[in-house]
């Protein structure tokens, strides 16, 4: 990893521009979906009376459906051939340590520990983002698929089958969105520690303080014990 | 008088015969009743009178003001831009003027049982006299039926197509253009108070405007299922009757139209249509919603309490960093 005096490189180029494709695509997957859904509202109102109404509102999340998978289908890629992918794989792998730091990190925050767990370079909380997120995204978009050609799997599977896939898709999609917005907003930008923002998903950076704080792990596999 | 002979007849060239005899004692008891011939009959001016006499102007009375120079009564403006105006317009001799629905020497308020703009009369002796099938259709219908019996509540031929300006279907200004089909339905289907008569609530219409068809439709597009595309127009059936469009055994046919699901198989009939997530009776649809909205709430107060206190600790680790 390049070292740039008190920084290091957390996140690649190809790493952050997958982030970007990643979030750019929820967010019109979000705003499209959500309008169907809560069609009755004011601000649904206003976007569907946008030229096109309805359907183009459709395109556009199918396209932007379209965007997220070949982003998920490229990162999958990633870490299966190359080596910065399965290393980063393997750092994201929930292992039994993280059962163990995830209940002492509830402990450290209720005041009943005195010192933070000590994670790696993913915390048990990042790794739990990252497989709800992509387990997430695995099933909506099946059930996507199911919706977007909706005759063809009707015709070969009960009406029942299909009114509950549009049941799942739609409230994983919300429970999906809100959790994103709740959760990984706080998480990464608005907790006290980050605020007003954690930057390493624009340059790819993380200060040496930070990982010593947040990984400290990490920092002693990269540079040792004494520099403490 | 001469009208008054039961065999006075006109011939014309053609060879085609008219009976010109008038029953006196109808022209008596009806609406008309007081007025003399040369009220309506305005170019008789001696007798006998000329061969060929003028159509009788209705508006000569019937207007706004109950004289001539303040226009027409609105039924007639109304008229002037329906369908049967156009067609009298471009001659075509089968359409229907003021005299060929009201009657012209037997003219009877509608609220008279013998009137044929009696509500429950309409059907058969005005409209059906012209449109066999749809009355036909109309009458194997659920709300033929009803009418048939004496029941008022149902809608005949005017409650939906109104009575004097019926348009087209694909004129947007028609009651039964596709865009106005659900507006029209709900009149009836969406108040409880009508349904509540014949057992049944207002869930269809609830249900339709929560689904995709229904939200497409409501936010103007005119390419998706309204009510008639599914239950059809006249001959509209209950889901028991084997020969009714939306019968189970049927539901493939009707949502595989051309225009719909090409190819839909009796797989679509396999689950309830107008299916409302909230309704226990849609078994385990209604199980996975009710899931699904406890989950997400319970997963929202586990983040905010996270939040909250990971919130509450990074606070006080920055409050003692800085001492």
């Amino acid at each position: 990893m390049a070292n740039e005096g008190d920084y290091v490189e957390r996140f690649t180029v190809s790493e952050r521009a997958v982030h970007l494709l990643l979030f750019s695509s929820l967010i019109i997957l979000s705003i499209t979906g959500l309008t169907l859904k809560y069609h009755e509202s004011w601000f649904a109102q206003s976007i569907m009376r946008l030229e096109g109404g309805v359907l183009f509102r459709g395109k556009i999340h199918r396209i932007a459906a379209v965007v997220l998978i070949a982003t998920f289908a490229y990162h999958l890629l990633s870490i299966m051939f190359t080596r910065h992918g399965r290393d980063f794989f393997e750092h994201m792998i929930f292992r039994k340590k993280d059962l163990i730091d995830g209940a002492d990190l509830i402990r450290y925050n209720l005041g009943l520990r005195k010192e933070k767990p000590r994670f790696d370079r993913f915390s048990s909380i990042e790794k739990l983002q990252y497989w709800v997120a992509g387990l997430a995204v695995v099933f909506l978009g099946l059930s996507g698929f199911m919706l977007w050609f909706e005759t063809l799997f009707m015709m070969v599977f009960p009406k029942w089958v299909i009114d509950l896939n549009h049941i799942v898709h739609s409230f994983e999609a919300t429970v999906g969105f809100l959790v994103l917005v709740v959760w990984h907003l706080y998480n990464v930008h608005l907790n006290p520690q980050a605020f007003p923002m954690n930057r390493a998903w624009l340059t790819g950076k993380i200060s040496k303080e930070e990982m010593r704080r947040d990984h400290p792990l990490q920092y002693e596999k990269l540079f040792g014990h004494d520099k403490g | 008088m001469c009208h008054g002979k039961r065999d006075l007849r006109s011939g014309d060239a053609s060879g085609a015969v008219r009976s010109l005899y008038i029953n006196e004692e109808t022209l008596r008891g009806s609406a008309h009743g007081k007025l003399t011939c040369v009220d309506c009959h305005l170019d008789v001016l001696e007798l006998p009178h000329a061969r060929k006499l003028k159509k009788v102007n209705c508006i000569a009375c019937h207007s706004k003001g109950r004289t001539f120079d303040q226009g027409p009564a609105i039924e007639y403006l109304i008229y002037r831009d329906s369908v049967h105006a156009r067609e009298q317009q471009k001659g075509n001799p089968k359409a229907p003027d003021c005299a060929t629905c009201h009657g012209s020497h037997d003219v009877l308020s509608h609220a008279d049982i013998r009137s044929r703009g009696y509500r429950l009369n309409i059907p058969d002796r005005m409209c059906g006299r012209c449109h066999g099938q749809a009355l036909t259709d109309y009458r194997k219908s659920v709300h033929g039926k009803f009418t048939t019996g004496g029941d008022v509540n149902p809608p005949i031929c005017t409650d939906c197509h109104t009575e004097h300006g019926i348009r087209r279907t694909v004129d947007p200004f028609s009651t039964v253009y596709a865009s106005n089909i659900v507006t029209m339905c709900v009149k009836c289907h969406g108040d409880f108070s009508i349904m509540r008569r014949y057992g049944k609530n207002t869930e269809e219409v609830e249900t339709y405007y929560e689904s995709f068809h229904g939200v497409a439709t409501k936010f103007g597009e005119r390419n998706i299922a309204h009510c008639v595309s599914c239950h059809g127009y006249h001959a509209i059936k209950a889901r028991s009757d084997p020969t009714s469009s939306i019968n189970p055994a049927n539901l493939p046919k009707t949502c595989g139209q051309a225009k719909c699901h090409p190819g839909a198989t009796a797989n679509f009939a396999k689950g309830k249509v107008h299916v409302n997530p909230k309704s226990k009776d849609s078994g385990i649809i209604y199980y996975v919603s009710l899931g699904f909205k406890w989950l997400t709430i319970t997963v929202l107060l586990v983040l905010f309490i996270h939040i909250f206190l990971d919130f509450m600790r990074k606070l006080q680790e920055k409050r003692r960093k800085r001492s």
